[in-house]
C-alpha cells in the first residue's frame, strides 16, 4: 500500500517521533548506567553514552545477588500467574457466551464488577491469609491471589467467543461432539489470536507485581526481578551499587520487551474484536 | 490438619532448580551461605534477619563465625531497610516462624520488646549476658535496656558528623583547616561564601544538606539545649530550646542554601560534586572520602553559645527465639561478634567503636565521629508506645513542614506535639 | 447421573472456577476488611478486641488521612482524563500513519515504559528529577528558566507523581485504542470523506460510536488502575511524602497496614473505599447499560 507524501504525514512524523523520544528518554540512564563503570556513575547525573563502557555491573550484579535465578523465579510465576488466569477465564468466558443457565447473568456480573478492584484494597485480609496458612514467602503466596483478578479476562473472552458463529458450532453438534469438545476443538482453535494478546498482557503484568512481591517473598533467592532489585539499595546506603542495580533493571526489562515486540502485532489485532461489537 | 497439607507445598521442586541455578553461576558468597565450609549435620541452625547483604562486612562477621565450627550455624539474611526487616519480622513471627535473631534499630526498642517480644539476654543466661556485656563501654548499656531487659548487643553506633567536599571548598578559596567544634554560624556562613564563590560552576549547586530526617534535626534541638523526648519521657518539643534548634535547623532551607531531599537524592548529589557540604551518618566514612567527591570530615555543627550534645543512632542485634537451645546458640553468636576478633572484622562498617577493645580507625575521615564519641553521645529518639514506628513518621513529616515553610517553626513543634501525643499515648 | 442434572451442571463447571476464586480472593478480603476494622488486633496481638466504630471516628480525626482522601480526589482528577484521552491522541497520531514502518516503531517506544519495573522506574526518575542537580532542572536552567524541587516540593509532588505514573502507564490505553481503531471499516471513512465531513466530525460522528465499547472498557478500568498504579510510584519515588503530601488513600492504607500494623484503621480506610469503588462502578455499569450493548 503506497501512501501519498503529505504535508500531515511529515507532521505526524515529526510529532511522534519528539513524542517517542521524549518516551524513551527516561529509559537511557538505566542504559548507559548499567555499561558505565560503577564508580564514574555518580560522577555525572546524565549522559548520553556509558564512558568505558563495560560488562562488569552484570558480573557484579550476579556476584552480589543471586540474579539468574531471580530471572527464573520471574519467568516462572509470570508464567504461572498466566497460566491460571486463563485457566479461569477461557472456560468462564465461554459458558457465558454460549450456554444458558440460572444464574448466569449473576454470576457474570460478580466477575465482570471485579474488573475495576484495585488489589491494594485486598492486601492486609490476603496477607493476613497467607501468614496464617503458613504460606509467607512461598511461591505459592506470590502467584496464587494473584490468579483471580479475571475480571476483565472473562469479559474479553466473553466478547471473542460470542463473535464466532453459531454455525460453526451447531456442525460440530451433529457430528456427536460434546460440550468439552466443542469447547477445546471448536472455540479454543478459534480465539488464539485473542489467547496471544491476553496472555501477553498478562505476563507483563505479573512481571512488574511489585507490592504484593516485597511482601511475601523474603528469602533472597525466592525473589523475581522486580522484586529483587531494591536489595541492591541497602540501608547504611553508603555506597548504592548503582551499576549493579541499573544492569538488573536492565535485565528485568529485556525479556518483556522481547515478548511484546513479537507478539504486539497480535495484541493489536486480536484485542479489538473482543472489545468490538458483535 | 490444612496446617500440614500446605506446609508440604513450602519448598516446591522449583526452589531446588533455582539453587542449582544460582550454584551454577558460580555465586560464591551466594552459595555460602547454604553451604558452610564445616557445618555439620548436628549443628545448630540459625538465621539472623539483617539490613545488609551477602556483600557487607556483616556477612563476613557471619562467615568468620561459621568456619570457627562451634556447632552453630548462622545464616545471613538480608531484609532490606529497618522498617521492611521489622515488617518480615513481624509476619514471620505470627507465621511461628521467627528470625532466631534480627538487627533491629535503636529507634524501634520499644516496638521490638513490647510488639515483637525481643529477649531478655540475662533471662536466657544470667552469666554468659553479663559475661558478653563486659566487651562494651557501660554507659551503653542503658540503650539497649528497655522495660528492665537487655534485648540486644550494643554494638552498630553511628553519629552525624559533617562532609565537604574538599575540591569544591578549595575551589571557592575556603580554608581548608576545619575547627575542632565547628558551630552553624561557621558552616552557614562557609555556604553563602561557597554560593557567591561558586556561580556558574561546571557541577556544584547547592552549598549545604543537613539531611532531611528525624534524626540530625534531634541533634540540632539537642545542641540547642532541648530534647524531642526528654529524660523523664515526656515530649519536650514546646521548649524553647526546641524552637532555638529547629530555627537553626530550618535556616538554610529557607535561605534557599539547602534543598532538603531524601537521603538516596542527597548522596548522589553530593558524590556528582553538585552539593559541597552535608551532613550525615559517620558510615559514609568509608565511601564519602574514597568517591568523587574527595570528602574530608569534621564534626557535626554545634549552635553557638551552647553546650554540644550530640546523638547516635544504630541498631542493636536482638535475639528473638523462644527455644532454649536456639536461644543459647544465639549467644554463641553474640559473644563472638562482642570478641576482639568480632569486633575487628565488624568495624569495617564504619560503625564507631562501642566495644572496650583496642579497635584501630579505619581511616582518618573517623575522627571526628570518634571525637563526638568521647564527648559523649546521647541516644537517638526511642519511640514508646505501641504504635511508636508512627511517631517517628509524624515527626519526620513535620520537621519537613517546617524546612518548607509549609508551617512556621513555633506553629510546627505546637502541632508536631498534638499530633505526637495522640500516638505516644496509645 | 441423570441427563437433566447434568445439563445443569457443565455451565458451572465452566464458570464455577472463577467465580469461586473471585469470591474468596476478591470479595472474601472485602468482608474480612470489614470486620477487621471494627477489632483491634494485629497479628501478634495477644487477644482480640472489639473496637466498633473507634477506628473509623479515629481515622476521620486525622489530618494525614484527610490530606491522602484529599489527595486521592486530585489524581483522579488528573489523571483519569489524561490516561484516558491522551492515549487516545497518541492512538490517533499513529493510525494515522498506519501502514507506515515507522508507525510500529512509535506504538513499541511509546509502550516501552510499561514493561519497567516501578523500582527501576523510580530510581531513574529520582535521578532525572533531583532538584540539586537532575537533568530536569540543568534543562531548565541552560534556557534560563528557574529550577524547580519537583517531587520533593509539597505543592508539585502530586504533579510530578502523577506524570510519572502517566508515563509508566498510558501504554496499554493506547494499545486498546489503537486495536478499536483498527476495526473502524476503512470504506466508512472514505465515503464519509468524500461527502466532505471534516476530520473532527468524523471522528465525533463516525469513529468514536464505532469504538464507544472499547472507550467504555477503558473508562471503567482506567478509573481504578490508575489508583494502583500510583502506589507503585509513589513507594519507589516519594514514600508519599514530602510531609504526606503526595498520598493516596491506598498508599495511606498500605503504609498503616503493612507498615504501622494498625489493621483496624488500615481496614476502616480499605471499607471507606471499596464503598466508594463498589459506587463509583455501579454508577458506571449503570449509566453505560443503556449507551452501549455489547450482545
Amino acid at each position: 500500500m503506497s501512501r501519498a507524501f503529505t504535508p500531515g504525514r511529515v507532521v505526524l512524523h515529526g510529532l511522534l517521533l519528539v513524542l517517542s523520544a521524549l518516551t524513551v528518554f527516561p529509559l537511557l540512564w538505566i542504559v548507559t548506567a548499567a555499561f558505565t563503570p560503577q564508580d564514574l556513575i555518580a560522577a555525572k547525573s546524565m549522559r548520553f553514552w556509558p564512558e568505558s563502557p563495560t560488562l562488569a555491573n552484570f558480573t557484579e550484579a550476579a556476584r552480589r545477588q543471586p540474579i539468574w535465578a531471580w530471572l527464573w523465579n520471574s519467568i516462572l510465576t509470570s508464567a504461572l500467574i498466566t497460566l491460571g488466569k486463563l485457566l479461569l477465564s477461557l472456560p468462564a468466558g465461554y459458558a457465558f457466551a454460549r450456554m444458558r443457565f440460572a444464574g448466569r447473568d449473576a454470576a457474570f456480573w460478580i466477575i465482570v464488577a471485579t474488573m475495576s478492584f484495585p488489589a491494594v484494597l485486598a492486601i492486609i485480609p490476603t496477607y493476613i491469609g497467607v501468614v496464617k496458612l503458613q504460606m509467607f514467602d512461598t511461591y505459592s503466596a506470590m502467584i496464587v491471589p494473584m490468579i483471580p483478578y479475571v475480571g476483565f479476562y472473562v469479559f474479553y473472552f466473553r466478547q471473542s467467543f460470542l463473535q464466532l458463529p453459531a454455525s460453526m458450532f451447531e456442525a460440530a453438534r451433529i457430528d456427536g461432539a460434546g460440550v468439552w469438545r466443542q469447547f477445546t476443538q471448536i472455540a479454543l482453535p478459534n480465539v488464539m489470536g485473542a489467547i496471544a494478546a491476553l496472555s501477553v498482557i498478562s505476563f507483563m503484568g505479573a512481571w512488574n507485581i511489585y507490592l504484593w512481591g516485597q511482601l511475601v517473598l523474603d528469602d533472597a533467592g525466592k525473589k523475581t526481578l522486580t522484586t529483587g532489585i531494591a536489595l541492591f539499595a541497602d540501608l547504611d546506603a553508603a555506597e548504592t551499587p548503582w551499576g549493579a542495580l541499573m544492569a538488573t533493571g536492565l535485565l528485568s526489562i529485556l525479556p518483556v520487551l522481547g515478548v511484546f515486540l513479537l507478539a504486539q502485532r497480535y495484541i493489536v489485532e486480536a484485542l479489538a474484536p473482543g472489545l468490538g461489537e458483535k | 490438619m490444612v496446617k500440614d497439607s500446605i506446609t508440604t507445598t513450602k519448598d516446591p521442586p522449583m526452589t531446588q532448580f533455582s539453587r542449582r541455578a544460582i550454584l551454577a553461576t558460580g555465586a560464591a558468597a551466594f552459595a555460602t551461605s547454604f553451604l558452610p565450609g564445616r557445618a555439620r549435620a548436628s549443628d545448630v541452625r540459625l538465621t539472623v534477619s539483617s539490613i545488609w547483604g551477602a556483600d557487607k562486612p556483616f556477612q563476613k562477621v557471619v562467615d568468620a563465625f561459621n568456619a570457627k565450627g562451634l556447632g552453630v550455624q548462622v545464616e545471613n539474611r538480608f531484609d532490606g531497610d529497618y522498617e521492611a526487616a521489622t515488617a518480615k519480622a513481624l509476619a514471620g513471627i505470627a507465621a511461628g516462624k521467627a528470625p532466631d535473631l534480627m538487627v533491629t534499630g535503636w529507634k524501634f526498642g520499644y516496638f521490638a520488646r513490647r510488639t515483637l517480644g525481643a529477649r531478655d539476654l540475662r533471662q536466657i543466661d544470667e552469666a554468659r549476658a553479663a559475661a558478653i556485656m563486659e566487651n562494651f563501654r557501660p554507659s551503653l548499656v542503658p540503650l539497649v535496656t528497655i522495660d528492665q531487659a537487655l534485648i540486644g548487643l550494643p554494638w552498630a553506633m553511628s553519629t552525624p558528623i559533617t562532609f565537604i567536599n574538599s575540591q569544591l571548598w578549595a575551589e571557592a578559596g575556603l580554608s581548608p583547616d576545619l575547627p575542632e567544634n565547628p558551630d552553624t554560624d561557621w558552616l552557614y556562613d562557609a555556604g553563602r561564601k561557597l554560593d557567591a564563590a561558586l556561580k556558574g560552576h561546571a557541577t556544584y549547586r547547592s552549598a549545604l544538606a543537613l539531611s532531611n530526617n528525624e534524626w540530625t534535626s534531634q541533634s540540632f534541638i539537642q545542641n540547642a539545649g532541648g530534647f524531642i523526648i526528654d529524660p523523664e519521657g515526656r515530649l519536650a518539643l514546646e521548649s524553647d530550646a526546641a524552637r532555638a534548634g529547629m530555627e537553626a535547623f530550618c535556616a538554610p532551607a529557607h535561605e534557599g542554601l539547602w534543598l532538603p531531599v531524601s537521603g538516596k537524592e542527597q548522596d548522589a548529589a553530593f558524590e556528582a560534586g553538585a552539593l559541597a557540604i552535608c551532613t550525615t551518618s559517620s558510615t559514609r566514612a568509608v565511601s564519602f572520602p574514597q568517591g568523587p567527591a574527595k570528602a574530608i570530615t569534621a564534626k557535626f555543627p554545634g549552635l553557638a553559645g551552647h553546650a554540644r550534645n550530640m546523638n547516635s543512632g544504630g541498631n542493636f542485634l536482638a535475639v528473638y527465639t523462644q527455644e532454649a537451645e536456639r536461644a543459647q546458640a544465639a549467644l554463641s553468636f553474640l559473644e563472638f561478634c562482642a570478641s576482639k576478633e568480632g569486633q575487628m572484622i565488624w568495624s569495617e562498617v564504619g560503625y564507631l567503636n562501642t566495644s572496650t577493645h583496642e579497635i584501630p580507625l579505619i581511616n582518618a575521615f573517623m575522627a571526628p565521629a570518634e571525637a563526638q564519641l568521647q564527648d559523649g553521645l546521647s541516644a537517638e529518639t526511642i519511640w514508646p508506645g505501641k504504635r511508636g514506628l508512627e511517631g517517628q513518621g509524624i515527626w519526620r513529616n513535620w520537621v519537613t513542614r517546617m524546612l518548607t515553610k509549609e508551617v512556621s517553626v513555633a506553629e510546627g513543634l505546637k502541632q508536631a506535639s498534638a499530633e505526637l501525643a495522640l500516638v505516644l499515648a496509645d | 447421573m441423570q441427563p437433566g442434572m447434568m445439563k445443569r451442571l457443565v455451565p458451572w463447571l465452566f464458570v464455577g472456577p472463577a467465580v469461586l476464586s473471585v469470591i474468596i480472593f476478591l470479595y472474601g478480603p472485602m468482608i474480612a476488611s470489614l470486620v477487621l476494622s471494627v477489632l483491634d488486633w494485629n497479628l501478634l496481638s495477644p487477644e482480640i478486641g472489639f473496637a466498633g466504630a473507634d477506628h473509623y471516628e479515629a481515622v476521620l480525626a486525622r489530618r494525614d488521612f484527610r490530606q491522602a482522601a484529599w489527595n486521592t480526589v486530585l489524581y483522579c482528577v488528573i489523571l483519569i482524563p489524561a490516561q484516558i484521552i491522551l492515549p487516545l491522541i497518541f492512538a490517533l497520531m499513529i493510525h494515522g500513519l498506519r501502514g507506515s514502518r515507522m508507525a510500529v516503531i512509535y506504538r513499541s517506544a511509546l509502550f516501552l515504559p510499561t514493561i519497567v519495573a516501578y523500582s527501576v522506574a523510580g530510581v531513574a526518575w529520582s535521578w532525572l528529577l533531583n532538584p540539586v542537580n537532575g537533568l530536569f532542572n540543568e534543562v531548565l536552567s541552560a534556557f534560563g528558566w528557574p529550577r524547580s524541587r519537583w517531587h520533593t516540593d509539597p505543592d508539585l509532588a502530586i504533579l510530578a507523581v502523577s506524570m510519572v505514573t502517566f508515563w509508566k502507564s498510558f501504554g496499554l490505553n493506547m494499545l486498546l485504542w489503537l486495536a478499536a481503531l483498527a476495526t473502524v471499516p476503512q470504506s466508512l471513512i472514505e465515503a464519509a470523506r468524500l461527502d466532505g465531513a471534516g476530520r473532527l466530525r468524523m471522528f465525533f460522528d463516525l469513529t468514536l460510536p464505532l469504538i464507544s465499547p472499547t472507550a467504555f472498557f477503558i473508562a471503567v478500568t482506567t478509573l481504578f488502575s490508575v489508583l494502583d498504579d500510583i502506589v507503585g510510584v509513589v513507594d519507589v519515588l516519594t514514600g508519599g511524602g514530602p510531609a504526606g503530601s503526595s498520598t493516596n488513600l491506598l498508599y495511606y492504607l498500605w503504609q498503616q497496614g503493612l507498615g504501622y500494623f494498625q489493621f483496624g484503621q488500615a481496614s476502616a480506610v480499605a471499607m471507606m473505599m471499596i464503598a466508594a469503588v463498589l459506587l463509583v462502578t455501579w454508577a458506571q455499569f449503570a449509566l453505560v447499560e443503556r449507551k452501549v450493548h455489547y450482545e
